[in-house]
């Protein structure tokens, strides 16, 4: 399997080398610091944000929410992994703008199975050229499109970035066992979509 | 634990043991019942591996530049400082007001028959010398011109204040005009010369008034500066 586009992260954005001091600095009020927190984590949020809202405009707005929130409340955190901290703060502003777009008139999603499904390469690559594992990246992006809603959500926060049922039943507003019912049923479903695209991922 | 059917497991509890769930891993019949069956087997493996790959997902690139950090806020002022930043405009406005007239009049732009006239609100100097003009007589009986007429027009100006308003000579020249006409009235020339005295002193109040206004307004500002950006 080939590396992917250099242009664009391969991966996950890993902590910096000198991430304590960083973000000590940062809770101290070192502007500096924490822009230098963002700046690096930036790409994380906004791909939570993106895989949450299906928009960009709104992940952007999820993603720039997340950092002021982020700064006003810096003396809220309280150690362990900043990235985590600041990628639950980034779940909470995509979701609250979720809650608020779906009270205006939308367009319902594309049915998948009638072929309509036209889903935006976040990416902005062609896939034609793409290597395997982008191919792969492209093809769960999209199927996570298809999913309802809350299924998306639950499983996004929990299976893509990580977080335990009570973390993702905070950001939602939902039992826990709600959580792990629209967990299982999106696992389920995911599979459903990628059947055809099974060698990708088994590869 | 909830059956589908007789031989498999409901999927949702296959979902939860491909993720890792405590409570299905902890459930002794489904990873038994997994264990042996193919079918249930693939699909718990198949999620398993489909969970590997969702937490590989790459980060994105923002769709446009984003502010890493919030614009710096004006830092919330003192109970005294926003008054005195309200106080500056006003405090500098008049300042600015009295030192011009105050300047002007010193400069002698304006006679102290004007400063007598705009600055009636001195009851000490007005009415004494109101007081008095009928005591000063001329040679031929007739009432003395006063500080605010003209002696061009032999005080018959018809206006009747215009002489006082206008650009008429100040009050040194009347008493001057009215010394060479007559030879004498030193008493005359000493009322003016009080009244000289008293508007000048007056206009220079004025100017020191306004120019200690300016200093007050300057250590306004720099006690309480104004909000950068405002």
């Amino acid at each position: 399997m080939s590396d992917p586009d250099p242009s664009r992260p391969a991966t996950r954005t890993g902590p910096l080398a000198d991430e304590p001091a960083v973000v000590a600095a940062a809770v101290s009020g070192d502007r500096s610091a924490f822009a230098r927190l963002m700046e690096h984590y930036q790409g994380a949020c906004y791909g939570l944000a993106w895989r949450l809202l299906g928009d960009r405009d709104l992940a952007a707005d999820a993603t720039q929410d997340a950092f002021i929130h982020a700064y006003d409340h810096l003396g809220s955190y309280r150690g362990g992994a900043f990235r985590s901290w600041l990628m639950r703060i980034t779940a909470n502003a995509a979701y609250d703008i979720l809650r608020r777009s779906q009270r205006r008139p939308t367009t319902t999603l594309p049915d998948p199975e009638a072929g309509e499904a036209d889903i935006p390469d976040p990416f902005g690559v062609n896939p034609v050229t793409e290597s395997a594992r982008s191919e792969l990246y492209r093809a769960l992006d999209a199927a996570l499109r298809l999913l309802p809603e809350d299924q998306r959500t639950a499983v996004v926060l929990c299976d893509v970035y990580g977080m335990d049922y009570h973390e993702v039943s905070v950001v939602i507003h939902s039992p826990i066992g709600t959580v792990k019912s629209r967990i299982h049923r999106g696992r389920l479903r995911l599979r459903e979509l990628l059947a055809d695209e099974r060698e990708l991922f088994e590869g | 634990m909830t059956m589908m059917h007789a031989a498999h497991p409901d999927p949702e509890r296959l979902a939860a043991l491909a993720g890792n769930d405590a409570d299905a891993q902890a459930d002794r019949v489904l990873t038994d019942h997994v264990a042996s069956c193919a079918s249930c087997g693939r699909q718990v493996q198949e999620m398993g591996a489909l969970r590997i790959a969702l937490a590989q997902l790459p980060d994105l690139t923002p769709s446009r530049p984003l502010q890493h950090v919030p614009p710096v806020a004006a830092p919330a002022l003192s109970g005294w400082r926003p008054a005195f930043r309200r106080a500056f405009a006003p405090v500098a406005v008049a300042g600015m007001v009295l030192l011009l007239v105050g300047g002007v009049g010193v400069t002698g732009a304006l006679g102290p028959a004007d400063a007598q006239r705009l600055f009636n609100f001195m009851p000490a100097a007005a009415p004494a010398q109101q007081d008095e003009y009928p005591e000063v007589t001329t040679d031929d009986g007739a009432a003395p011109p006063t500080l605010l007429e003209s002696p061009a027009d032999g005080g018959t100006d018809s206006s009747g204040g215009v002489g006082a308003l206008g650009p008429t000579p100040a009050g040194p020249e009347v008493a001057g005009e009215d010394d060479q006409g007559s030879g004498e009235e030193p008493t005359t020339r000493g009322e003016d010369l009080d009244a000289e005295s008293t508007g000048g002193a007056g206009w220079l109040a004025l100017a020191v008034a306004g120019l200690g206004l300016l200093v007050l307004a300057f250590f306004l500002r720099a006690a309480a500066p104004p909000r950068r950006g405002a």
